[in-house]
């Protein structure tokens, strides 16, 4: 496996006219050692910056699965590089399926390495709040993917004990979703439970837990009001 | 009725429902198990219904035969959350299907199974179909059967064959495909199958979240 896996990053690291789709999706499920895994970041990442826009929907899928590739493998201090993706200054807009596999990654990244301190990617926090505040809108997050999207980028701002998640809380009292609000809750209470069987600090725990908490605060009479 | 075989007359289907498809060879064995799409109301046994599924691959609009179903009564809330489950899922299995083998991200056993980077990030979710139909209602909060493998019947490799007629014979001779499936070793395996599901789902009391998970029976392969 590993000398296959050599095989298709060199032929990833080839000149070619076309975005290699299938073998970034090849790649994905190919076991690899350390070294190729350094060896196949860079490329993964100027695949991402090329292809993160693509009017192509296969070539989106891509995309996806070379974030996911890259974030998975991406050392946790170096996590913040990843907000260049979210960025839209001078793009027309980032894909939603290419935000959603970022903030699923990031959130990834974060419930298997707890962050010892807070807020320590207020950038890539700003940017993950920012998508959470637009689809928490009633009429934007029953449709497509927003509410998956909006859910993750609060799972992600959560782990990563960002208090950007602060500027979300009231939006998501005020939102009449009780749904949303229960489903954030039963992840995140495996968050916390996953956190005290791998003997996590308390510290970080208990941010986690307090949010949960301040979900559960939601006033009863709000869920029954049409929003504003 | 929350779990029911389809008989002569059609039976109503709601969103997310489940859906079972028979093996050809044995009868009333559900080899395959999907949660029913929008748009279908009523199904007649064998008519092919719109599912999300994991086929594999993981799908949205993809189709399969009816010939059981159940049912845990679920709210409109319920449905969102598990339509959440499989937007945060599909995009990982649209990019698997574009690879090669086309069976890469399925699994046998565990019935769910995260692949793991060297730090922990889990990099994606490899799903069995039942595997798939249990964690999107969970997501949902809802919890009707028990796959604790401690706990579970095992399951003798012939019975696993009959369980997936799509695999060819020769690829469960293959030890490398069959560790990748859960399946090492001879066996038995604790293995969850789609006719647990709709056993569970009969004792399943619809209104009442709190029961506790059915435990599956050996036997339960089989849901007459």
């Amino acid at each position: 496996m590993p000398e296959k896996s050599k095989n298709l990053i060199s032929e990833f690291d080839k000149p070619r006219d076309a975005a290699p789709v299938a073998l970034i999706c090849d790649l994905e499920l190919a076991n690899l050692d350390q070294p190729q895994h350094a060896a196949l970041g860079p490329l993964l990442w100027q695949y991402i910056r090329v292809h993160r826009d693509s009017n192509d929907p296969a070539v989106l899928i891509a995309a996806g699965s070379a974030i996911r590739q890259y974030i998975a493998a991406l050392d946790v201090d170096k996590i913040g590089s990843v907000t260049e993706i979210l960025i839209t200054e001078g793009r027309v807009g980032v894909p939603l399926e290419i935000e959603l596999e970022t903030a699923k990654m990031v959130f990834r990244k974060f419930s298997a390495n707890p962050p010892a301190v807070r807020n320590s990617e207020p950038q890539l926090a700003k940017e993950l709040a920012a998508r959470a505040a637009a689809y928490l809108d009633e009429h934007v997050l029953r449709r497509g993917q927003f509410a998956a999207a909006a859910m993750l980028a609060i799972q992600a701002m959560v782990t990563m004990r960002s208090d950007s998640i602060n500027d979300i809380l009231p939006r998501l009292h005020a939102s009449h979703f009780s749904w949303f609000r229960g489903q954030l809750r039963r992840r995140l209470e495996k968050v916390v439970t996953a956190w005290r069987r791998r003997d996590v600090p308390e510290d970080a725990i208990a941010d986690v837990a307090n949010f949960i908490n301040q979900l559960k605060a939601d006033p009863v009479e709000k869920l029954c009001q049409p929003s504003a | 009725m929350p779990a029911q075989r389809i008989g002569s007359g059609s039976v109503a289907l709601a969103q997310y429902d489940l859906v079972g498809s028979d093996s050809r060879s044995v009868v009333n064995f559900p080899c395959h198990a999907g949660l029913a799409e929008p748009g279908t109301n009523a199904v007649s046994r064998g008519e092919r219904v719109t599912v999300a599924h994991m086929g594999p691959p993981l799908s949205v609009g993809g189709n399969m035969a009816a010939d059981a179903v159940g049912t845990v009564g679920l709210t409109a809330d319920e449905a969102k959350q598990i339509g959440v489950f499989i937007d945060e899922h599909i995009n990982e299995h649209r990019a698997h299907t574009m690879a090669t083998p086309a069976y890469a991200s399925y699994v046998v056993r565990p019935r769910a199974r995260p692949e793991l980077a060297a730090d922990g990030t889990t990099k994606y979710f490899r799903f069995s179909c039942v595997g798939f139909a249990i964690e999107a209602y969970r997501d949902a909060g809802i919890d009707f059967v028990v796959t604790d493998e401690h706990r579970l019947p095992t399951v003798p490799l012939d019975c696993l064959i009959k369980a997936y007629p799509a695999i060819p014979l020769s690829n469960w001779g293959r030890l490398n495909t069959r560790y990748n499936w859960g399946c090492d070793g001879p066996g038995p395996w604790p293995t969850m199958l789609p006719g647990y599901l709709f056993h569970a789902l009969d004792h399943f009391v619809i209104g009442d979240r709190a029961a506790p998970p059915y435990l599956p029976q050996l036997g339960d392969e089989i849901f007459p």
